[in-house]
């Protein structure tokens, strides 16, 4: 054992094997704490003389003692952080982990006005330790497994007892044990090996905030924490999802409708608007009043491009700039958000390249699309755009009517884990609209989600 | 995949056969029609697509052009402008007085044939001048004449009652009704010169060249017969149930006047028969307010005799415009074509119209009695 050990040692130098008599000690310099193995390993067998495992058991202070039964657990608990003491062939280990993690932040991606501005981190136990924290509960369920064949992952299901719905759970269960991965660098990975659909909606929500975690298992959801991952993946997820968020339920209820109605007009604008502009200006004219005819057609004249392609430009540049500003270290990030801003604006149209109207009508559509803060249901919305925008090109207003038709089965077709994606607008659930678009605070007090839970009282 | 190949297919086989760029269109907002020497000439107006905001450009430019038929005379333009015409726009169609009284159907039928035509078109004849040089006169800075046009006929018809604005739509349905015949906006221009074309015309606090909208024209058979005066064209709006908001100046003693506004007013008709003659009945329903008042002495009595004589003037209005309708034996009231329609066999029979005038004045203004009577109040202390 002492040589396959020594061999290995070889290959990785961080590898430390200590000999006290005829105790071995090894661990790995780079995973555990110097301070802790001196202090509960290395002075306690030099001040008690301990000669045997017995000893090791009774006389060494540590909560988490492991005796190792083969070689793959000893190799695994090495690889963990643990420290391995041989004596006489006993093997035992020791917890002696080193913290390589950051510490719990504000969330960076989810703003929030009220509410609790902690987030997740890399951290596998922190992680669970935030969801435990907020519900106290005996149902609360955490069901751990190991994926990656390299990487040895851990990953968890997580999810209320008493609350989820058993044949999701199942099926989910089914799909993550079918899991067959070398190595797991972040949740998305089994959230992308676990989906059997074959649309672009986002089925899932990636949150990095625990507030909105355990709101999401409390309706009969069911989380997947995954190590060295801030983002925990909440399934199943439905359109009005991303429609809600969960600042809503910080702030006065009664206000909060008006915000929903708004965020559902933008959601539509941020779609739309780039392919009416076109449908409009260059095939139906007449459904404008003379005098903002007038204004557009001042504004186009001297545009060299057609304007379809002033559009195109337009839309490709600002995602051009968008993903430059999230990959810029924040540091030149003002200087380039400002070259973007005049090249785009000041400098386009001065040239005469692009007419300021198309400069609104991208911004505005960029704009309304940013209200949402999941990344995923942006780039949904991207796509969309960008269809709407052909067909309106090809046909007019004609082409945004088949186009509509298009998104509408689009959407409605979609299912989340069997669950139809609209819910609870189609199917039509009359008692479900008092937290939909409109927000009646009482009925979340009282009552979960019909479609997912079997328990629908919430006491 | 197929199915996205099959769409592909049909949005490029299927496309774009009416694709038109904005700065390659000529946006026409009037039509002028005009007839000289067998031939039509036709003007449009079309809306400036280069003027900038400081420069000193003229908001429209008119091209004209003649031809046989008036869409030959439209095409003929194109030798004038590189642009594509685009008529979805188009807000006044004006007629010169020959070629209404030669006739107006003629004109209109290609109108009613173009599908981009909107129907809200206005159309009107013009008493004075050719309708090009209606076309070319500039109006009040940064409001396009076509605009200007259909703004002055709309506030007219609501505050006099003495036009009414006639649609494409409206002229053409009821030229194809039996027993009724439309009626027609007339415009006339005021002071016509060359320079009315310059931007002078417009940077002068008062313009020599103004564009005036008058009262409305009668047809027959799809041609203009007579023109009416203020007081037909106000009875013929009460007949038709179509008074806004308009003012009636009455005499109060024998050499002042007060003014009574007329602010709801609603007419019904009922139709009776009574021994083979048909009885029409003009209900008229009248709310109105004193808006002037010069005479001393303001009370209930005085009040019941305004409302008397707004009465027999309202009634006077209307027997100018039955008079009128028995003159030139045009249906442009459309009094026969109601009795048509509840009797199918009705075949040209002679008829009655009885009018029933109900005038209610409820308020006074701001001061209760007039300042006349103030006046003599505080001389007489």
């Amino acid at each position: 054992m002492i040589n396959k050990l020594y061999k290995f040692k070889e290959t990785s130098p961080d590898l430390k094997i200590r000999k006290l008599n005829n105790i071995y000690i090894i661990y790995f310099e780079t995973l555990c704490d110097i301070n802790n193995i001196n202090d509960f390993i290395l002075k306690p067998i030099t001040l008690f003389s301990i000669k045997n495992s017995k000893d090791i058991f009774n006389k060494l202070p540590n909560g988490n003692l492991i005796s190792v039964k083969d070689e793959n657990e000893l190799y695994e608990l090495l690889f963990n952080g643990f420290t391995i003491i041989i004596v006489n062939k006993d093997i035992i280990a020791f917890e002696t982990r080193i913290e390589l993690n950051s510490s719990i932040s504000e969330a960076t991606n989810e703003k929030v006005i009220k509410g609790p501005k902690d987030a997740f981190t890399e951290n596998y136990q922190i992680n669970i330790g935030l969801i435990r924290k907020r519900i106290r509960s005996k149902n609360l369920v955490i069901k751990e497994k190991v994926i990656g064949t390299s990487s040895k992952t851990k990953i968890s299901i997580i999810y209320m007892k008493d609350i989820v719905n058993n044949e999701l759970l199942n099926k989910i269960e089914k799909n993550i044990s079918k899991i067959n991965l070398d190595y797991v660098a972040n949740s998305n990975y089994i959230y992308e090996s676990i989906d059997k659909s074959n649309n672009i909606l986002p089925t899932n929500i990636m949150t990095e905030r625990p507030d909105l975690t355990s709101f999401l298992l409390m309706e009969g959801r069911i989380a997947l924490v995954v190590e060295n991952s801030p983002e925990i993946v909440i399934l199943p997820t439905f359109f009005y999802d991303f429609i809600k968020n969960i600042d809503d339920y910080y702030q006065n209820s009664k206000n909060v409708t008006i915000t929903r109605i708004i965020r559902i007009i933008s959601f539509v604008i941020s779609i739309i608007t780039p392919g009416l502009y076109i449908a409009i200006t260059t095939f139906n004219q007449e459904s404008l009043p003379t005098s903002v005819l007038i204004n557009f057609s001042l504004q186009r004249e001297g545009v060299p491009f057609p304007s379809i392609i002033e559009a195109l430009i337009m839309l490709v540049s600002f995602e051009i700039l968008r993903e430059a500003d999230t990959r810029i270290p924040y540091v030149i990030g003002t200087s380039m958000s400002i070259v973007g801003a005049l090249v785009l604006g000041e400098a386009a149209v001065s040239a005469g390249l692009i007419s300021p109207i198309m400069i609104i009508v991208i911004a505005i559509s960029s704009v309304s699309s940013f209200i949402f803060n999941n990344n995923d249901f942006v780039n949904y919305i991207r796509i969309w755009k960008v269809l709407f925008l052909l067909f309106a090109s090809f046909t007019g207003i004609y082409g945004i009517y088949i186009c509509s038709i298009l998104f509408l089965i689009n959407l409605t077709s979609c299912k989340s884990y069997s669950f139809d994606y609209t819910y609870p607008a189609s199917p039509f659930d009359l008692e479900a609209q008092k937290d939909n678009i409109y927000l009646n605070i009482k009925y979340i007090f009282n009552k979960r989600n019909k479609l997912i839970t079997k328990n629908v009282k919430r006491r | 995949m197929k199915k996205i190949i099959i769409i592909i297919f049909i949005l490029l086989l299927t496309g774009c056969y009416n694709y038109r760029e904005l700065n390659n269109l000529d946006i026409i907002s009037s039509i002028g029609i005009d007839y000289k020497k067998n031939m039509y000439e036709v003007s449009v107006q079309v809306l400036n697509g280069k003027q900038s905001k400081d420069s000193e450009d003229s908001q429209i430019i008119v091209y004209s052009a003649k031809g046989k038929t008036i869409n030959d005379a439209l095409r003929n333009i194109y030798s004038k402008t590189s642009k594509e015409l685009y008529r979805g726009h188009v807000s006044n169609l004006i007629l010169s007085d020959k070629v209404a009284k030669n006739s107006i159907v003629n004109v209109l039928d290609l109108f009613e044939r173009y599908t981009d035509i909107r129907d809200e078109m206005n159309i009107m004849v013009v008493k004075n001048v050719d309708a090009k040089k209606v076309l070319t006169v500039l109006t009040t800075e940064k409001i396009v004449p076509s605009e200007y046009i259909k703004l002055a006929i709309n506030n007219k018809h609501l505050k006099t009652g003495a036009t009414s604005s006639t649609r494409l739509d409206e002229f053409s349905s009821n030229y194809l009704k039996k027993y009724i015949d439309p009626v027609i906006t007339v415009i006339s221009v005021d002071n016509y010169n060359k320079k009315a074309k310059n931007q002078s015309n417009i940077t002068s606090s008062n313009p020599k060249t103004k564009i005036i909208i008058n009262n409305i024209a009668i047809t027959k058979k799809g041609k203009l017969v007579d023109y009416l005066n203020k007081k037909e064209t106000i009875g013929y709006n009460f007949i038709t149930n179509n008074i806004k908001n308009i003012m009636i100046p009455i005499k109060c003693d024998k050499n002042n006047y007060s003014s009574i506004s007329i602010i709801k007013s609603n007419t019904k008709k009922n139709i009776t028969k009574n021994n083979n003659t048909f009885l029409i009945t003009l209900n008229i329903n009248l709310k109105g307010n004193i808006t002037e008042y010069n005479c001393n002495n303001i009370n209930e009595k005085v009040i019941k005799k305004l409302e008397n004589k707004t009465k027999i003037k309202v009634n006077n209005y209307i027997n100018n415009a039955l008079f009128k309708q028995e003159i030139v034996d045009s249906e442009f009231l459309g009094l026969k074509r109601m009795i048509y329609l509840i009797n199918n066999n009705y075949n040209n029979e002679n008829y009655k119209v009885i009018i029933k005038t109900k005038v209610n004045i409820n308020r006074k203004g701001e001061i209760k009695t007039s300042l006349k009577d103030k006046n003599n109040e505080s001389k007489n202390k």
